[in-house]
Parts: structure tokens; C-alpha cells; sequence
């Protein structure tokens, strides 16, 4: 399967090649990905976009090796992370990555912070484990943390609780965790979505302040489309297990060329303006998990389906500029959307 | 912190009230006179008649039990029908090899128990779990003197390495004391650790499924690590409270094991007051062994606070 | 989150069955279990045991001195005890005892504990009541209770049987308010009370099938610990009177013969043990099968 060009402005970061994963094995074997290939540049921000169950989380755990090794099969040309190769990577060897050179930060702040340590233990630890630093030194490497994550009197919380703390200082708090090894790549799956729509808007602008001040590259896994407009460089549209559409973010709001991704923009409201009409709904729901689909895994859901759809597998395209969709209807696709309020906005 | 103390001591007091109730009318419910029961199987009809007006049976119920109660309060629990000391003498007397051997008990239950529920859970379904939930289920089944022999018979009968039977006092020197209650601890311990292997299983278990433990293992931390300082310490309530609640069935093998071992403690004291139906014996010695446990209890529910922080406010 | 999404997704895939009871069709899933089969296979074993034992093995009771502690023959299969009576015969007539006292423990502990746990769970003000009194019940070690009712009542198969029932029936009482309090939080019986079901016909509907399954599961608990509660009275001579056979009370025989003659204590024990390591096995089978919460074995 061939992959989309993309700009090699910086060194790579992360560079996935035909990710398949299932769970199960034999004839109930469930396959949770198909061929996912996507990389990641120094000190960009690549979003992973779709619906709930999509895949995206478990592309990511997948890279990590975090998922159960009885259920999981994971498959992959390649992974690598700079000059490492994590595919072939024993769990004590992917554990040498973890907290140190990929950092994660989850959904949910209120139960991803054990509740029985204090903040500034559990986010020393990381330090101890790779760095093999004293106890004291982590502690001092964790008040260094609170305080760049913007923590107001960081001494103060080292000894909290994460019961004592609010959704939002919780989300700090886990960002704290995952950089505190000063990682290439902050993985970040849906780290907003729990929290209060004022303090989303913080965590997010934090995510990238951090970015920039540390130089690291980020995986935004998100279902939100005017998140990935705000923050991300390069987005990547997942559906059922696959990637769909992928490209600069520019490129792919001005072109969208899959009829996923023209279905997200139609129910995407524009910032700013009273929407004319109703936002449109994608009708039909996610396929359930079963067989690799043996054509277009949206076909029965999209508008511009044709025959072929239903037929066979659509190869990704390429669209120039680091662009390409697995869509044989693109031209139709963009020929639609060509008048739609955001593509408009973005040209 | 001091509210939340304060408010289970308290809870305990009615208990221990129910408890004391309950005790007193055990003697007053049954069928018969009290008088009669508590002078024991031997007693002429004038012994009858002095216990009677000694122990104010005579007297309304709730008065009786208005005196009986203010006399356990100051530490009087009657005297033996059978040697005619007071209970809390005898009691006094018999503590010792009952403290050590349930102290010891419990060290090797927690020593025994909890890592290898811990392991079983991280386990899960495999060799080691199946074999270690297969040895808990048998602790469970095996009654504990039948265990007690066992050991009797390969330990101290066949190889000789601990005596048969017999208690050595703290006095003598602590190893030989440690001798003499290696096999009524190992016995007790065995069927104990079922219990809290098997909860301590369950709770990791679940606690393995939580997303900080997902967090956990995205830091990069070993298996160890995961297990034991976050995983089991977030476990540590519900196992602690287990232990609090078994030692009330550890209290009942160590009636049977005492008596087994012929080891002069309550255990034993309480057998013998039974066979001798020396029954201010008996009163007193449940009334000391359930007030024993709802303190321990009362400890137990106070050390939440420092297993779990979200408990102290 | 996407990991549970897609593991609830899988669970979903797996079980599309539709069931109509889900208590009888969960038994029966697991009798057909290799585990299940062979406990239930044991348990009929010692069901024989119990009723065929007179015309298995001789007379459990007959004393001949001049025959003592012999070893075992054809005649006298497991050879004698220190009386000259019949050990084979009195360990299958032993089958009898602990049987009834399983059995009669088991209803004598679900019938009030139901009762009174969906009173407690019913009733506000009755229920903090009732369960100050089952908590001050259970601060006392059953196996010391049990012995202090079985000394203070007549000696008899009914006295060993009330002794190890009452401590048992406050955990059941607990465990049925437990069950009873979370279906009340349940919505469909809220809309039971909100179109005015109300009372025995809440209670009868909607309430105890739903506390039957854990109720199973106890009550075989139950049964377990009770043939362990009358082998201890037994053995430290509170049971049932010498006349009546019990393992217990063989053990307690055995004990100055021990050293000896270890054989008449590994016999009673080995089926006693035998016994209640299949109600429990028995009892974990059932608890897996009926309740997808799992009751931890109470202590």
C-alpha cells in the first residue's frame, strides 16, 4: 500500500507504517485497525480526528504496546520513533519509552490520577523510574513541573491530593506527569473533553505554549473539528480502523476530499456566526467492529457513494501539498462542499 | 480528621451496648432458671438460692442487667462456678499465648496473603492464579483442626522439627514461644489467608482495570511498581477491612487450634468453661472477645484515614 | 477510552443471545460446566452415603471392647476405634449429620434472613434499627456464639442446628439489604411504585426474584460453613450427643490415639473436607454463573 507524500520540512518523529490491529483470534477476530500509516514531525501537531470507537485510541496504545497482549494483535511494517524501532521493541524496551520519551495525557483528570498518592509523588515518578533520580530530586524536578504548568503555588500542591484539586489543575497535573522526562512526542487523547468549556480553551493554549517551549511534537486525538482548526498542523481523519484523509490542516479544511470528512464539516458550526439552518447530521452510525471491510468502510453512510464503493478499496490519492484521501469520489466531494461556510472561511 | 474519629467511636458505643445486651440475655432467654444454669450441673438447691440473691436474680431485668453491666464496666465479670476466681482474672492469666498466637497468625496471613492475592490478580486465570485460588478455596473447606493435625503428625510427630503440643511463656525467652506457636499459626494462617487472599485478589483485580493504573503504565513503570505501590496500596481499605472483619473467624480457630495445641490460653479457657458449664466463665469470655474486636474494628475504620486521604477531610 | 469503547463493543458482539430468565438460564449454563458436574456428582455421592450407609456398613453404634483399634479387615474395612466400633460404618453414618445440620443451616439462615434483610431494606426507621442489631450480632465470633447456645440449650441435633444458624443469619440479612437497597435504585421499579404497585405486590414482584440468586449463593456458603460449625462442636465435645455419629466427633475420639493410629482422624476429616470443598467449589460455580457482580464470599 503506498503513502501520502508529505512536506519534509523537519525530522521525523514518529513514523507508523501499516498499523493492523485485531482483537481476538481465528473467525471471531475483530480487526480494530487496517493499514494505518501516519507520521509525525518535529514540533508539529498532528490531529487524530473520528467518532467515538474509530480507532484512534488504539492506534496510539498500539504504539505504546499498552494494550492487553492476550486480546490484542498488533501488526506493523514499521514503528519508529526517531532512530528506535518500537515494532520490534520488547515491553521492558517499549517501557524505557513510556513517561520518558513519549508522554500521554488522557480523557478523564478525575480518575486518571491515583487517588492515593500525592501529585508531586506521582509526578516525580517518572523521573525516578528513567532517571533513576533521588527522592529528592524528583520532588525538586516535580515542583519545577507544577510551576511550568502553571500551577499558582506549586510548593504548596506538591503534597495534595488529586481529590484536592479541581478537573482543570487535575488535566495540568497529568500534563506535568507526561513531560516531566522532557519527551519528543506528547500524546494527547482527547485531553479536553471532561473539562469545563472554559478551562478546554486553557488546557489547549497550555498543550501548545509547552510545545513550542520544549520543542516536542503532539498527537491530538480529538472527535472535535474546531479543536484541530485552532491547534493542529496536520490532521488525520480516521474511520472504522483506517485513515481516511490526511494533510495540512489548511489543505484539508480548503479541500476536503472524503465524504467523511465533508460529512464532519457540514455538522461543524462556524465560530463567530449565527449558523444559517440546522447543522447537518451524518445519517446512519459506525459500523460495528468484524472483518477489514473489503471496499469503503463509509460507502453505505455517504452521499457520493457509487458502485465502485461498495467494491472495492479506495486507495489513498494523492492530492498534492501532502494531501490524500482514500476516496474515489474526491473530485465530487469538493465540488460540493466548494460553497460550504468553512471551506470558504479557509480559502 | 478528629470529626471522623470521633464519629466512629461513637458508633461504636451502641454497638458494644446491642452486644453486652445480647450476652446478658443469652442466660435469660433460654429455657430454665438462670439461677440454676449459672450454679452449674452440681449445685445444691441453697448455692442455687445464694447465686440467686447474690447475682440479684431476684430482681426486674433491666435492673439485673443495670448491675451486671456496671460490674463489667469496672472490670468485674463475676466469678468461675468452677474454681471461684474472677473471670477477669482468668482472663488475665490466659492472654498471653492468645495474643501471641493471633499476633503471629497475622503476620503470616499478611505476609501470605496479600502478595499473593496481589499476584494472582495481576495474573489473572493463569497457572499461579489458579493453583494459589484453588489452595484458597481449600483453605476455606478444610476445617482448621483437621489442617492442625496434619502438620501435627508430619512436623512434629514424623520429622520432629516443633513439639507436638504445648505453650512456652514469653518469660522463658520469646524463640522458644515462637516454637511453640509455629504450627497452630501456620494452621490458622492457612485457612485466615484464604479469605484475605481471595478479597485482596477481587480488589486488585478491579483496581488493575482503573484508568490510573492505565496512567501508571504510560509513565513507563515496571509491573512491581504498578502492582504493589499503586494498585494494592489504592486496595489497601477494603483488604484492611477484611482482616478487621476475619478476625472474628480467626477468633473461632483459635478456640479450636488452643485446643488442639492444648495451649493455655482463652481459646482453651473457654473450652474448658463449656465442658464445666461454667457459664459466668463463658459470658465473660464472648463479652471480652467481641469487645476486643469492636476495638479493633474501631482502629481498623480510623486507619482508613491514613490508607486513604480522600477519607480525612 | 477508546480501548473500553471497543472491548464493550466486542462483549456486545458476543452476547447478542436474548434471554427470558436470566437466573434459570445462568444455572443452567452452569451445570454444564465440568466443575459444576463433578461437585454435584460428590455431593450425590455422600447423599448415597448418608442413605444407603445401613446397608453399606455395619452398625455405627456397636461397642465390642475386646476388639479395639484394629487395623482394617475385610470384615471391618476401615478398622476399629478405641471402642471396637465399626469406623467405616460410622464414618458413612457420620453423612447423615453433617447433610441435615448443611441443609437445615442453609434454610434455617435464607428464610429469616430474607425476611428481615427486605424489612431492613424497606423500612427506614425499623431498618437502622434492625441492622444496629445485626451489626452488634456479628461484633460476636459465631463459633463462640454457637457454643455458648449450644451449651446452654439441651444437647440434640436441633440445639447444634439453631446455635450455628443464628450467627449465620445476620450476614445473610446484610447481603439481601445490599441487594434489595440497589434494585430499588433500579428504574423500572420506580415506575412499578410511580403507577401505584406498591407493598407485598412490589415486594413479590419485583423485589425477592431478584434477591434469589445471591440468596443461593449464600445459603451454599452457608451450608459450608455450617458442616465446618458442627464438625468444631463436635470436636470440642458441644455437638450432638456421643449416641448420634459425626465427624466431629470422631476426630474428637481420635485425638489421644492420634500419634498412633492417624487413620481414624484421616478418615472423618478427609470426608468432611471432601464435603464442604464441594459445597464451596459449588458455591463459587453458582456465585459466578448467577450473579455478574460477584458476591465476595462473606466472611
Amino acid at each position: 500500500m503506498t503513502d501520502t507524500l508529505r512536506m519534509q520540512t523537519g525530522k521525523t518523529v514518529l513514523d507508523v507504517r501499516n498499523l493492523n490491529l485485531t482483537f481476538g483470534r481465528g473467525d471471531n477476530a475483530l480487526h480494530a485497525l487496517d493499514h494505518v500509516s501516519l507520521s509525525v514531525q518535529q514540533g508539529e501537531i498532528l490531529s487524530l480526528v473520528g467518532e467515538s470507537g474509530c480507532g484512534k485510541s488504539a492506534t496510539m496504545m498500539a504504539i505504546l504496546g499498552l494494550l492487553p497482549k492476550r486480546a490484542a494483535t498488533v501488526r506493523a511494517d514499521a514503528i519508529r520513533l526517531g532512530e528506535t524501532d518500537l515494532a520490534g521493541a520488547s515491553q521492558r524496551q517499549l517501557r524505557r519509552i513510556r513517561g520518558n520519551r513519549i508522554g500521554m495525557i488522557f480523557q478523564d483528570p478525575m480518575t486518571s490520577l491515583n487517588p492515593v498518592h500525592t501529585v508531586g509523588f506521582q509526578i516525580g515518578e517518572a523521573v525516578r523510574e528513567h532517571r533513576g533520580a533521588s527522592r529528592a530530586e524528583a520532588r525538586h524536578q516535580a515542583l519545577r513541573m507544577l510551576d511550568l504548568v502553571r500551577i499558582p503555588d506549586p510548593a504548596r500542591r506538591l503534597d495534595a491530593y488529586p481529590h484536592e484539586l479541581s478537573g482543570g489543575m487535575r488535566q495540568r497535573v497529568m500534563i506535568a506527569m507526561a513531560l516531566v522526562c522532557e519527551p519528543e512526542l506528547l500524546i494527547a487523547d482527547e485531553p479536553t473533553t471532561a473539562l469545563d468549556v472554559t478551562v478546554q480553551a486553557q488546557i489547549m493554549a497550555l498543550v501548545d505554549e509547552l510545545r513550542v517551549e520544549m520543542g516536542m511534537s503532539v498527537v491530538l486525538i480529538t472527535h472535535d473539528l474546531g479543536v484541530v482548526a485552532a491547534t493542529a498542523d496536520r490532521v488525520a481523519v480516521m474511520y472504522a480502523g483506517r485513515i481516511v484523509e490526511e494533510g495540512p490542516v489548511e489543505q484539508v479544511f480548503r479541500r476536503p476530499s472524503h465524504g467523511y470528512t465533508a460529512g464532519l464539516m457540514r455538522s461543524l458550526p462556524l465560530d463567530g456566526q449565527v449558523h444559517q439552518g440546522r447543522l447537518q447530521e451524518i445519517p446512519g452510525s459506525v459500523p460495528r467492529l468484524g472483518e477489514a471491510a473489503p471496499n469503503c468502510a463509509f460507502a453505505p453512510r455517504c452521499v457520493f457513494a457509487k458502485p465502485r464503493c461498495a467494491a472495492e478499496v479506495p486507495l489513498p490519492t494523492d492530492l498534492g501539498g501532502g494531501h490524500a484521501a482514500r476516496c474515489f469520489e474526491h473530485s465530487a466531494v469538493f465540488a460540493d462542499l466548494a460553497d460550504n461556510d468553512i471551506v470558504r472561511a479557509w480559502q | 480528621m478528629l470529626r471522623y474519629a470521633a464519629g466512629r467511636v461513637l458508633a461504636g458505643i451502641p454497638t458494644l451496648l446491642l452486644v453486652s445486651i445480647f450476652i446478658f440475655s443469652l442466660a435469660h432467654v433460654t429455657p430454665g432458671d438462670p439461677a440454676v444454669l449459672l450454679a452449674g450441673d452440681n449445685a445444691t438447691p441453697a448455692q442455687v438460692e445464694e447465686i440467686r440473691s447474690r447475682l440479684h436474680l431476684d430482681l426486674p431485668l433491666w435492673q439485673q442487667f443495670g448491675i451486671w453491666l456496671g460490674d463489667a464496666l469496672q472490670f468485674d465479670l463475676g466469678n468461675s462456678i468452677y474454681s471461684g476466681k474472677p473471670v477477669t482474672e482468668l482472663i488475665a492469666q490466659r492472654i498471653e499465648p492468645t495474643l501471641v498466637l493471633s499476633l503471629v497468625t497475622l503476620v503470616l496471613t499478611v505476609l501470605i496473603a496479600v502478595p499473593l492475592g496481589a499476584i494472582s490478580a495481576w495474573k489473572a486465570n493463569s497457572i499461579v492464579d489458579r493453583i494459589s485460588m484453588g489452595v484458597a478455596v481449600a483453605g476455606f473447606s478444610i476445617p482448621v483442626f483437621v489442617i492442625a493435625y496434619l502438620l501435627v503428625y508430619f512436623f512434629a510427630v514424623k520429622m520432629r522439627l516443633f513439639p507436638v503440643q504445648g505453650y512456652k511463656w514469653l518469660a522463658d525467652g520469646w524463640l522458644t514461644t515462637l516454637n511453640s506457636v509455629t504450627l497452630p499459626s501456620i494452621a490458622l494462617a492457612f485457612v485466615f489467608s484464604a479469605l484475605i487472599a481471595r478479597v485482596t485478589r477481587a480488589s486488585v483485580l478491579d483496581a488493575l482495570g482503573e484508568n490510573y493504573i492505565r496512567t501508571a503504565r504510560a509513565k513507563g513503570l515496571g509491573p512491581s511498581r504498578i502492582l504493589f505501590i499503586h494498585a494494592l496500596k489504592s486496595v489497601g481499605v477494603p483488604v484492611v477491612t477484611v482482616i478487621g472483619i476475619g478476625l472474628a473467624t480467626l477468633v473461632g480457630g483459635v478456640v479450636v487450634t488452643e485446643s488442639v495445641f492444648n495451649i493455655p490460653g482463652i481459646g482453651r479457657l473457654t473450652v474448658d468453661a463449656v465442658t464445666r458449664r461454667d457459664y459466668p466463665v463463658i459470658q465473660g469470655v464472648i463479652l471480652f472477645f467481641s469487645a476486643s474486636l469492636i476495638l479493633i474494628n474501631l482502629l481498623v475504620d480510623l486507619s482508613y484515614a491514613f490508607i486513604d486521604p480522600r477519607i480525612r477531610e | 477510552m477508546a480501548l473500553t469503547e471497543t472491548e464493550t463493543k466486542i462483549q456486545a458482539h458476543g452476547t447478542r443471545s436474548r434471554r427470558r430468565n436470566p437466573t434459570l438460564e445462568s444455572l443452567a449454563q452452569a451445570a454444564r460446566e465440568p466443575w459444576t458436574i463433578i461437585c454435584v456428582l460428590i455431593l450425590l455421592g455422600f447423599l448415597a452415603m448418608a442413605v444407603l450407609s445401613p446397608m453399606l456398613a455395619g452398625d455405627p453404634l456397636a461397642i465390642n471392647p475386646a476388639y479395639r483399634l484394629k487395623p482394617p479387615s475385610l470384615e471391618m474395612i476401615w478398622g476399629t476405634d478405641h471402642l471396637g466400633r465399626d469406623v467405616f460404618a460410622r464414618a458413612m453414618n457420620g453423612a447423615r449429620m453433617s447433610l441435615t445440620v448443611g441443609v437445615a443451616v442453609a434454610l434455617l439462615s435464607a428464610i429469616p434472613g430474607v425476611a428481615i434483610g427486605i424489612f431492613a431494606a424497606m423500612n427506614r426507621t425499623g431498618g437502622a434499627l434492625v441492622m444496629r442489631v445485626i451489626d452488634a450480632m456479628m461484633a460476636i465470633p459465631a463459633v463462640l456464639l454457637a457454643i455458648a447456645l449450644a451449651a446452654l440449650l439441651q444437647p440434640g441435633l436441633l440445639t447444634l442446628i439453631i446455635a450455628i444458624s443464628i450467627p449465620e443469619i445476620p450476614r445473610m440479612v446484610r447481603l439481601v439489604r445490599s441487594v434489595v437497597l440497589s434494585v430499588r435504585e433500579q428504574p423500572y421499579v420506580d415506575a412499578a411504585v410511580s403507577v401505584g404497585t406498591g407493598g407485598f405486590a412490589l415486594v413479590r414482584r419485583h423485589i425477592l426474584p431478584n434477591t434469589i440468586a445471591p440468596v443461593i449463593v449464600q445459603a451454599t456458603y452457608a451450608a459450608a460453613s455450617a458442616i465446618i460449625a458442627s464438625a468444631v462442636l463436635s470436636f470440642l465435645g458441644v455437638g450432638t450427643p456421643p449416641d448420634v455419629p459425626s465427624w466431629g466427633g470422631m476426630m474428637a475420639d481420635a485425638r489421644k490415639f492420634f500419634q498412633f493410629y492417624p487413620m481414624l482422624m484421616v478418615y472423618p476429616g478427609a470426608l468432611l473436607s471432601l464435603l464442604v470443598l464441594v459445597t464451596n467449589v459449588l458455591g463459587d460455580r453458582l456465585s459466578d454463573a448467577l450473579d455478574p457482580r460477584k458476591i465476595a464470599r462473606s466472611i
